[in-house]
């Protein structure tokens, strides 16, 4: 069973067609980078997949069940996590406060009624894993900074701990290396690459195919809106459709 | 047929009469990107020095020019530079209180330089007022109202051709767009805005000087409603085009024309609908608008290259100072309360129950502003429906005072959860914008009917009794101790909203609401129990309020009061529930020591204008002056301790990475 489907997406800005009869899926335990030149509309795909972006056509199926109709924190809630492209991070809070307002949201109710009665705050257990999941990103000496003060390499991994610290099962990374230097790039996919072999299924958008070779599992590549190519990631990366897309070679 | 037409003819010049502004709007929109609601206070500042000038003998062309080609243009630099170029596009919040410090300071300043008198009407500036200079199938048109309907053509004509079809037109657009690519393109973006301010501000002072004459006095309140009736034209035209919203001006003038005509005369209810038309256009229009609803934002496609923006949160305190606050701040807090529960004289117990009964008030603003960092303009009506709700009770149906106090916060409460239904869909300027509407819908008929804000001479709301306890003796010092616990204890409250997850959820959806809903949070049920909380605070504040006064009349719950009231808490600190209280009894013990001035010098605008000065600097600091005097004195204390040899604190904060 998939963990992720996608079927037929189509994405369409008034006359500009950004994605185009999109189909692939992903495996639980399986990261998949989603490659391609800029503009072949794959921060649009995350978007749809996210619920931020409403599909023309398609449908996406997480765990087996057709998420379309839901909003984005509702697919939020069943286990969806994300980082994104351009930074958003909450430039005030602390990197801890990051990690412990990503599980409050995950809880689902207001909290209102527990914060009147005293009880709204984090919990122990909710300290305990923002405080895990920052020591395995190396965050742990950041916890207490504002975020607005970092630098962006360092929000990324902010990004990608706020994302992680709710264990959710699909991750869409969207380009997380770039503000990385090689070695934090490294890091970043021997991490990638640990996570899938714990069980969590990754999307990855990246141009650092570097990092792709390293953490992925299979490729699927996009060009103008469409899927070009898809399969293991060296096969795709040789094939010579793919190499005309990237180089821009007359087709 | 004939009948039709003589009732619409005459809503075409009165349409004509908000074009101008609606156009304003538009223009300054556009040109500048700061949604202007100190539009009304430039052009009432402008109707002011005509009418003075006039007034002195000096000739009205000559009046006019000075007041509409130099006074103006110099006031929209000196805002642009002063007030605007300071805040960073992005920061809609901090536009949204600026403006609301000019719509409350200018209008201090006018007063406290000519006097509290109000400026009487001056003559027309191109025809004569009472001149009919011509008429339209049979219906009389005045000099003003053709002076209105030449002029606005002309505006609209030239304003277009220039913002359209010239090279400084693109320019104004592309550095509301993204001041850095305008830049890079080797253009001072600076100079490009404040040339838009200088245009939009003369327009404001062409509208405030030929609209002058309409009215029976120059007032700031006409302004307003004007404004206000401008914002729903300008709304349908999208803030986008300058001939749709003079053309939707002139609709809106019309329908109420005709609407003026067929309506039974007489009844004050009818009137005040009528009167209303654009203000409910408005909120419809809000709610069902996608286009408005985003209103403000930023769509820089450079914005991304930036830095994220400077962090507002406080830097920690130093060790020395936390723990002298922690001890000072109770000893100071016990032997206050103390003070004025024994032998402070009694006018100012009166006076700091009063600051207390406003902190109520204020509190909603801390949850509202504060917590989710949007702009509420209604948080005065809330309070008045308390207060109301309160009186009618107490006197009508004898119920105890402090049930029918609660029993006020409920009712508010009850309101609010109906203003919240569109806050549900709005945030930002729209959200402003729809509770300004709502705040002027309550003055305009809501307040003034009898069974709501009682006779206009004012509804009794009597002090409490509890058992044998009356607080209605010994000089209020009793009804002090009572409203002590009663702030203590909704303080208590709102803190635990502002630290729980209430408030972590909230100030993540403030900062990015697109990664807070990537991480499951759904604002829309907190932000309709956020705001009916804290209409229903406010409702409480509003209650103990009446209760103090003793008489409540819609007088004391006006708009004007709404804008008042989040201008002071933003300067003295709305991020706390502290910053709230402080505002409060800060506010009523300086406009006390305020009246001990002369009254010429208007002392309750010297105050106003106070206030609204700190809510320009809300940008820069957020925290407000209160926690801002605090963090100065951190410094200092950090480094004392350090010459005295410790080590300083070793983190960087956010202010000196800044």
């Amino acid at each position: 069973m998939s963990r992720l489907e996608v079927t037929g997406v189509t994405k369409r800005f008034g006359g500009l067609v950004a994605v185009d009869a999109v189909s692939f899926s992903v495996e639980a335990g399986e990261c998949v980078g989603l490659i391609g030149p800029n503009g072949a509309g794959k921060t649009t795909v995350f978007g749809v997949i996210a619920g931020e972006i409403e599909a023309t056509a398609g449908t996406v199926a997480l765990e087996e069940r057709a998420i379309d109709r839901l909003p984005a924190h509702r697919r939020a809630r069943l286990g969806l996590a994300r980082t994104y492209q351009r930074l958003e991070v909450f430039p005030d809070m602390t990197v801890l406060d990051h990690l412990l307002v990503a599980q409050l949201a995950h809880r689902g109710s207001t909290g209102i009624g527990r914060d009147l009665l005293g009880r709204g705050g984090p919990t122990p257990t909710e300290v305990g894993r923002a405080t895990a999941v920052l020591e395995r990103l190396g965050l742990a000496d950041h916890a207490d900074r504002v975020v607005a003060t970092l630098s962006l390499g360092t929000c990324r991994l902010v990004e990608m701990a706020r994302a992680l610290v709710t264990s959710p099962s699909l991750l869409l990374a969207d380009e997380p290396s770039s503000g990385l230097d090689g070695a934090e790039s490294e890091a970043l996919g021997a991490l990638l690459g640990r996570l899938r072999d714990e069980g969590l299924s990754i999307v990855l958008v990246e141009h650092d195919l570097d990092l792709v070779r390293q953490a992925c599992d299979r490729a699927v590549v996009m060009d103008l809106g469409r899927v070009i190519a898809d399969g293991a990631v060296d096969a795709v990366l040789s094939d010579e459709v793919v190499r005309a897309a990237y180089l821009g070679v007359a087709r | 047929m004939g009948q039709a037409l003589s009732y619409a003819l005459p809503g075409i010049p009165y349409g004509c009469t908000f074009a101008l502004v609606a156009i304003g709007l538009v223009l300054s929109y556009q040109s500048t990107g700061v949604f202007n609601f100190a539009f009304g206070a430039q052009a009432y500042v402008a109707a002011v020095a005509y009418a003075v000038m006039a007034r002195h003998g000096i000739g009205r062309g000559f009046a006019g020019v000075l007041a509409i080609l130099v006074l103006s243009p110099l006031l929209g630099l000196a805002i642009d530079r002063l007030v605007f170029s300071r805040i960073p596009a992005g920061n809609v919040a901090a536009k949204t209180i600026a403006a609301l410090g000019l719509m409350v300071g200018l209008p201090a300043v006018v007063s406290i330089v000519l006097g509290p008198t109000q400026e009487a009407s001056p003559p027309s500036l191109l025809f004569d007022v009472n001149a009919v200079v011509l008429r339209v199938a049979g219906t009389p048109i005045d000099g003003v109202q053709l002076a209105t309907v030449v002029v606005t053509l002309v505006v609209v004509v030239v304003l277009t051709g220039v913002l359209r079809g010239t090279l400084l037109g693109l320019e104004m657009r592309a550095a509301v767009e993204s001041p850095r690519l305008l830049r890079l393109q080797g253009v001072s973006s600076r100079s490009v805005t404040s040339l838009a301010w200088v245009v939009s501000s003369a327009l404001a002072g062409l509208a405030g000087v030929l609209l002058a004459p309409r009215y029976a006095t120059v007032s700031i309140d006409n302004y307003t409603v004007l404004l206000v009736a401008a914002i729903a034209a300008a709304a349908i035209a999208g803030l986008d085009s300058l001939g749709i919203a003079a053309i939707a001006s002139i609709a809106i003038g019309v329908v109420m024309g005709l609407a003026t005509g067929y309506a039974p005369a007489g009844s004050v209810w009818s009137t005040g609908l009528l009167a209303a038309i654009p203000f409910f256009l408005l909120l419809v229009l809000l709610a069902v608008n996608p286009k408005l609803r985003h209103l403000g934002q930023s769509a820089d496609p450079m914005a991304g290259i930036d830095p994220p923006p400077v962090p507002v949160l406080a830097p920690p305190r130093s060790a020395v100072l936390d723990r002298t606050l922690r001890v000072a701040g109770p000893l100071v807090l016990v032997v206050g309360i103390a003070s004025v529960s024994t032998w402070v004289p009694s006018s100012w117990v009166f006076v700091v129950t009063a600051g207390l009964g406003l902190s109520l008030i204020f509190l909603s603003i801390t949850l509202i502003t504060g917590a989710a960092g949007q702009v509420s303009l209604c948080q005065a009506a809330f309070a008045g429906v308390g207060a109301f709700t309160a009186g009618q009770l107490a006197t009508t149906f004898g119920v105890p005072v402090i049930l029918a106090a609660l029993a006020g916060a409920l009712v508010a409460a009850g309101s609010g959860l109906v203003a919240a239904l569109p806050a549900l869909r709005l945030r930002g300027l729209a959200l402003s914008l729809s509770t300004l509407t709502l705040a002027l819908l309550a003055d305009a008929i809501a307040f003034p009917t009898a069974w709501i804000g009682g006779p206009p001479s004012g509804i009794t709301v009597p002090r409490p009794t509890l058992g044998p306890i009356s607080f209605a003796t010994d000089s209020t010092r009793a009804f002090f101790v009572l409203v002590v616990v009663i702030v203590v204890v909704t303080g208590f409250f709102v803190r635990r909203l502002l630290r729980g997850a209430t408030g972590r959820g909230l100030d993540a959806w403030r900062q990015s609401p697109l990664a807070a809903a990537g991480l499951g949070y759904s604002p829309n049920r907190t932000k309709v129990v956020v705001f009916a909380l804290s209409a229903a605070v406010a409702g409480l504040g509003g209650g103990i309020w009446g209760s103090l006064l003793q008489v409540v009349s819609p007088a004391d719950f006006t708009y004007a009061d709404s804008l008042l009231f989040v201008v002071v808490v933003v300067a003295v600190g709305v991020r706390t529930v502290a910053g709230a209280v402080e505002a409060g009894v800060g506010f009523a013990v300086v406009t006390h020591l305020a009246g001990y001035l002369p009254n010429r010098w208007s002392p309750a605008s010297l105050v106003a204008l106070a206030f609204s000065l700190g809510a320009f600097s809300y940008a820069a600091h957020p925290e407000g002056i209160v926690e801002r005097l605090r963090r100065r004195a951190t410094v200092v204390a950090d480094a004392v301790v350090a010459r005295a040899g410790r080590p300083a604190r070793p983190e960087a904060t956010a202010e000196a990475v800044r």
